[in-house]
């Protein structure tokens, strides 16, 4: 099932720490293609990561069953203080944010590097 | 509501399958494009319709894939209209709004968020639980796309 749902949505993953990772996202991110994303973060969170950047640039769709995907999992990464970024939305995408108010509760930037400058100044302020 | 089939232009059926939104997106966008909307306003719209059918498919039939779900799509003046029908048993998704976008932020995990969606793209939302003269529940989606 994967297999084929890798055809419908790529997720690419860059690794730049243990705890910050860059998730890149291509294709359709629906109802049939959530579970397949949810599978992957918890991968992802289990070998340690807690600072998630997704870069949405390829992002073709995404509907309510996307977005609670995001949802299910910044509550527990920000209790144990990590979180979630999104960068480098296309209009397509931002729209959907905005109808729901996503850019409320969630920052959005404007590049993946502001993200990652975002989290390594959380963590120098974390160190102090 | 005039549901002859004279003013229908675009039909499809679909399994309630979520394997099946690619081709039910598709169907949509394609159709109010074709009608004249522009394709921000087409993708919005296909969004709309694939919520609504997303939660046919999980609430209404609990994902048995050999129910049905039609849909038409139909121009009348300036408004595009989808006709979706279902034969899961009836609910009305106009009786949960309004939804405040606080409580979909408050309750994250918790949904909502497909009806709160349809309530913020479409112009105006019909629902007609079946019964004795009509087999089918018909949720009715209208959109103004000039």
């Amino acid at each position: 099932m994967f297999r084929l749902m890798e055809e419908k949505l790529s997720i690419r993953k860059e690794k730049l720490n243990s705890q910050l990772e860059i998730i890149y996202l291509k294709g359709i991110l629906d109802a049939h293609s959530a579970p397949y994303l949810e599978s992957s973060i918890g991968d992802s969170i289990l070998s340690g990561a807690s600072y998630l950047i997704f870069n949405l640039k390829e992002l073709e769709y995404i509907s309510s069953a996307g977005l609670g995907v995001f949802m299910a999992f910044v509550e527990d990464l920000r209790n144990n203080g990590g979180d979630i970024k999104f960068a480098e939305l296309n209009e397509k995408i931002y729209i959907i944010f905005e109808l729901l108010g996503f850019h409320l509760i969630f920052d959005i930037l404007n590049s993946t590097e502001q993200a990652i400058d975002y989290f390594n100044q959380k963590k120098l302020r974390t160190n102090e | 509501m005039n549901s002859s089939f004279e003013t229908c232009t675009y039909y499809l059926r679909i399994n309630a399958d979520f394997a099946e939104l690619d081709k039910l997106r598709n169907f949509v966008i394609n159709s109010v494009l074709a009608l004249g909307m522009d394709s921000v306003k087409a993708n919005l719209f296909a969004l709309a319709v694939e919520e609504a059918c997303t939660n046919l498919i999980k609430h209404s039939y609990n994902f048995d894939s050999s129910r049905e779900i039609t849909l038409r799509i139909v121009q009348q003046n300036k408004e595009i209209q989808v006709i979706i029908e279902d034969d899961g048993p009836s609910f009305n998704p106009l009786k949960v709004l309004p939804i405040k976008m606080e409580k979909i932020h408050k309750n994250l995990k918790k949904g909502g968020m497909g009806i709160f969606i349809i309530s913020q793209i479409i112009d105006k939302m019909q629902y007609f639980p079946k019964d004795k003269t009509n087999s089918k529940n018909r949720l009715i989606l209208t959109k103004n796309f000039v």
